[in-house]
């Protein structure tokens, strides 16, 4: 006679491998891969979903922090590894902070240099060159706004192995300054830029996206709070009225009540819970990634 | 020879985090157990999450158990914690059409103290933590941590 062994399997061990396995990613991630050899701070992780046997759109992933040190690109880990998970290559990047030679214009020409360094690689990444867009938060906003509109000026172009950079394909700018002179005199804005706006006022205008902008621009998704303090929710205003002027598709994202680095959650405020963390500006993004650089294969 | 104070057994509170925009609300009820020193809430939110070319709707519900240290009133210090669930809508006001839904399950914990300034106005600052996950229709799920601070107006009857 058989013996059922059915009753004899536990069953939350049984629930606890569903969990890990449906929490499993399937996305490879590739660490500290040095773009620009020059500097030792210029290094990129990859996050890349599985082949699909035709190139994929990708992602440029730039973290913010008043362009100084103490943030850094594990900031924006969670939302590089999702992305890919969602089916886009993401590369999440470090640049030269201030203290470390990132002054003006030298954090622009790094993100210039990875994005050089991403369409280069295009091909072994199993990535789209034409369908490159950014993501940043705040300082990285401001970054992925001049990848976006500054390919141009030579100020910024930069000098590294990988070459110049055409624009970005799409950018996503979350509470990214967009007028430098409308930023608070605080230490990272005049460290940055390497003084106040009346000191270097010429400064102020070459690092604002917004002085940069012009027919051809690609797409633009701004994103942020209307009680953001960091950068005020105008830098958004202005950018969507600038670009709009050149035709350039762009959309306004604006949170009511959102802070920089706070937000709204079951009637608290919640901390750390940036713009482009909430569940609506996620689908937001996701649907102009979708809509401006193809959804993922 | 004066008169004994009535214990006051219910509270109706707002939340003024959900109000930061003037776009929305939070409403908390409580029930005391004086024997027990617990307030036992149900609460309800909704506010607009979204604006510009988009649209948000964010609608929620929650429960809440306080336990009031050393008062059989409820008010003065207390811990607590909460469990909600959140809706969330997102609708694209340029191309007309909704994007996603999502789902945002929450539990948390924190400390705060109620005091009474006026008659039985009631005035509950609070800080805690909080865990939370976002289930999303087209973006992989996500949880997060965070700190929380919030701040109650209410009356209690």
């Amino acid at each position: 006679m058989a013996v059922a062994h059915s009753r004899t399997v536990p069953r939350i061990p049984t629930l606890v491998w569903l969990l890990v396995l449906t929490s499993c990613s399937n996305v490879v991630e590739q660490s500290d891969i040095p773009y620009d050899e020059r500097y030792s701070a210029d290094v990129l992780d990859v996050y890349m979903p599985p082949p699909a046997g035709v190139p994929r759109p990708a992602v440029l992933v730039i973290h913010g922090g008043g362009w100084t040190e103490g943030i850094y690109r594990s900031s924006l880990a969670p939302h590089a590894e999702r992305l890919a998970e969602a089916g886009y290559v993401t590369v999440n990047i470090e640049y030269r902070l201030t203290p470390h030679g990132g002054q003006f214009p030298g954090a622009v020409k790094d993100c210039f240099c990875a994005l050089a360094w991403l369409r280069a690689h295009a091909e072994s990444l199993g990535v789209d060159p034409t369908k490159i867009a950014g993501l940043g938060y705040s300082a990285g906003g401001h970054l992925v706004s001049m990848l976006g509109t500054a390919a141009a000026d030579p100020g910024v172009a930069p000098d590294c192995a990988a070459g110049p950079a055409a624009p970005l394909n799409a950018v996503v700018s979350g509470a990214g300054p967009q007028d430098m002179t409308l930023l608070l005199g605080a230490t990272a804005v005049t460290d940055f830029l390497g003084g106040t706006k009346d000191q270097v006022p010429e400064v102020y205008a070459e690092a604002s996206p917004i002085t940069h902008v012009a027919v051809g621009d690609p797409p633009f998704l701004l994103v942020g709070g209307d009680n953001d303090w960091f950068v005020s929710i105008d830098h958004a205003h202005l950018m969507k009225k600038a670009l709009d002027a050149v035709g350039t598709e762009t959309r306004l994202f604006e949170i009511p009540g959102g802070g920089h680095i706070w937000n709204g959650a079951d009637g608290q405020w919640e901390l750390p819970l940036t713009s482009i963390d909430t569940p609506e500006a996620q689908a937001a993004i996701l649907d102009f990634l979708d809509h401006t650089i193809g959804p993922p294969p | 020879m004066s008169t004994p104070a009535i214990l006051l057994t219910h509270a109706l509170s707002l939340s003024i985090p959900s109000t930061d925009g003037v776009r929305g609300a939070r409403v908390l009820y409580e029930q005391f157990l004086p024997e027990h020193r617990l307030a036992i809430g149900v609460g309800a939110e909704l506010r607009e999450s979204a604006m510009g070319d988009y649209t948000g709707i964010r609608s929620g519900v929650s429960g809440t158990v306080r336990w009031f240290w050393r008062r059989a009133t409820m008010t003065g210090w207390y811990v607590g914690g909460s469990v909600y669930a959140d809706g969330d809508f997102t609708h694209d006001d340029t191309d007309h059409r909704w994007l996603s839904t999502a789902l945002t399950l929450g539990v948390g914990g924190e400390f705060g103290y109620r005091f009474q300034p006026w008659r039985d106005l009631i005035v509950t600052p609070c800080v805690g933590l909080e865990v939370h996950r976002d289930f999303a229709t087209r973006m992989p799920d996500w949880t997060r941590g965070g700190f929380t601070a919030g701040l109650e107006v209410g009356w209690l009857f």
